[in-house]
């Protein structure tokens, strides 16, 4: 249960991952410090101002998913002449910069913002599960179900889809195809916020977890190769039920001080299979 | 009236377009001739706006086409199905075509948030499909489809029905015809003719020269990157240096 509980939020973020590869072809390396954002933004407002959980939580959301909208405008788009690995480059370069700010703005220490209903463990089959954990997988599962609705059902959702299959042909309809990556780097924001918000009252969060969770999420994006949605969070349910499996067995290599190491591992080992075809599909931004 | 003044592309150092000026009135069929290279293509795409000018002028009606990008001209009434079709073949051909709407949908803002069978109801976008489908009965049977599974025929229906959707002025047409059997290619010729008989303009480029100067109105024979023969259908077929280059042994 912890698996996938843990699970989930790679997903979220590795769903940030797939949007904006899908429709931009950048890997955009500060998509975990939207995570770390979500989470420290929501305690803050929630510690000052004493808003009520839920319009504290979606105004964090909105005001990540104008960061994730600035940071288009600002490093991507204003850069638009830069070759796609430079543009991956630059949201490094972003991220750093983000976590630097906020080390610097908040405080360094980890905090925690309250559960968004008690914390008295639930009896489920014969397991205590903490409520928050329920929220999450929850919370991941109806974004999952929303996410694809929109892309589904809605022009828009359509669009951004014509525009991850052939961004020429988009325009050629009239898609504005730097709009579409407008629109996808506030989605994987809103995202990524989303996982921050709901993780951070099990976990504690601090300036500093955007790293882990940006790598966490990279992995689960390319698990699923960074293709849809689904495959994404299918990717992160797996990397964290084979985590906590690691940290159950507690054994040699399995030891739970290397749980972080795993992911590391699938990755090197995703981009030994893998690096290859996505190079081959490297498209322009 | 599509209009071209001195239009000049040229990728790095490679000059695609020298100063080519050509004119395409309302209601007529133009077609391009000339061999692989000679430009065609990229005077399609400069008119579409995929590739920038250099230098030069293109003007639609009133509105002037250069240094806006595609997704601009479409606004403006350029309809453009580029050579190899270029349709989202993942997406059902229904989807497709709504795609094709979506300079209309667009329009305001907010209404691409909204479910696509609604934009689908709108006036203009609902006549234009029920245009399409009866130019097309057979996207029609197939509109739940993935586009990727059509045929290539079907395919190139798709894409000529695609840029239909969204009401052009006029139609850019690269090689409607490639590798489609003979008699699609005769159903292809066939629908240009009708669709200009529906008050389209359109812009034509087809491999076979022969076929398109019977559909056309008038011509341009494109060499190097330059316009070097114009006239109408019935003098360029007449014309020797024509024949030879273009029309093989084919029968005046």
């Amino acid at each position: 249960m912890a698996g996938v509980t843990s699970g989930s939020i790679y997903a979220l973020v590795g769903l940030g991952f797939t949007v904006i590869y899908s429709v931009t072809g950048i890997i955009n390396f500060a998509q975990g410090e939207f995570v770390m954002l979500g989470g420290m933004i929501s305690y803050i407002i929630l510690d000052s101002t004493g808003l009520p959980t839920v319009p504290a939580l979606l105004l964090t959301i909105a005001v990540v998913a104008t960061v994730g909208a600035v940071l288009y405008l600002m490093a991507i788009r204003s850069a638009r002449k830069a070759s796609v690995v430079s543009l991956i480059i630059i949201t490094i370069g972003a991220s750093v910069f983000i976590r630097g700010v906020a080390g610097e703005i908040w405080t360094r220490d980890y905090v925690r913002p309250p559960y968004f209903s008690g914390d008295e463990s639930l009896s489920f089959l014969g397991a205590y599960i903490q409520p928050q954990a329920l929220w999450i997988i929850g919370t991941t599962v109806a974004a999952m179900i929303v996410l694809q609705v929109f892309l589904t059902y809605t022009v828009m959702g359509k669009a951004l889809r014509a525009c991850a299959i052939n961004r020429a042909a988009a325009g050629l309809v009239g898609i504005d195809a730097r709009v579409m990556a407008l629109i996808s780097f506030s989605l994987a924001a809103a995202f990524g916020a989303l996982g921050g918000v709901v993780v951070a009252p099990l976990t504690t969060t601090s300036y500093s977890v955007g790293v882990m969770m940006g790598l966490k999420g990279f992995v689960a994006a390319a698990i699923g190769g960074f293709r849809s949605p689904f495959a994404a969070f299918v990717g992160g349910i797996t990397i964290g039920i084979v985590e906590s499996l690691a940290v159950a067995i507690d054994w040699g290599p399995f030891s739970s001080a290397y749980k972080d190491a795993i992911a590391l591992v699938v990755l090197l080992l995703i981009l030994l299979v893998r690096s290859g075809r996505l190079a081959a599909e490297e498209r322009v931004g | 009236m599509l209009k071209v003044e001195k239009a000049v592309v040229a990728y790095g150092r490679a000059t695609a377009l020298r100063e080519v000026s050509l004119v395409v009135n309302t209601g007529e069929i133009v077609t391009l001739i000339g061999a692989n290279g000679a430009g065609k293509s990229t005077l399609l795409n400069a008119i579409s706006g995929v590739v920038p000018l250099k230098g030069g002028d293109i003007w639609l009606d009133a509105n002037r086409l250069s240094g806006l990008p595609s997704h601009r001209t479409v606004r403006l009434g350029v309809g453009y199905v580029p050579e190899g079709r270029q349709i989202f073949g993942t997406m059902t051909v229904m989807d497709n075509l709504t795609m094709g709407s979506y300079a209309h949908v667009a329009r305001n803002w907010l209404r691409p948030l909204g479910y696509a069978g609604w934009a689908l109801r709108s006036d203009t976008v609902k006549s234009n499909l029920e245009m399409v489908f009866d130019l097309f009965p057979v996207l029609k049977e197939r509109r739940g489809q993935q586009a990727g599974s059509l045929s290539g025929g079907e395919q190139q229906m798709l894409a000529i029905g695609r840029a239909l959707m969204s009401s052009p002025k006029i139609l850019l047409l690269d090689e409607p015809s490639l590798g489609l059997a003979p008699n699609l290619v005769r159903d292809i010729l066939r629908l240009i003719a009708r669709l200009r008989a529906e008050g389209l303009t359109i812009l034509l480029i087809e491999q076979d020269a022969a076929a398109a100067l019977k559909i056309a109105d008038r011509g341009y024979v494109m060499e190097r990157g330059r316009i070097v023969l114009e006239g109408s259908s019935q003098e360029l077929f007449r014309n020797d240096e024509v024949r030879q280059a273009y029309l093989g042994k084919t029968r005046a």
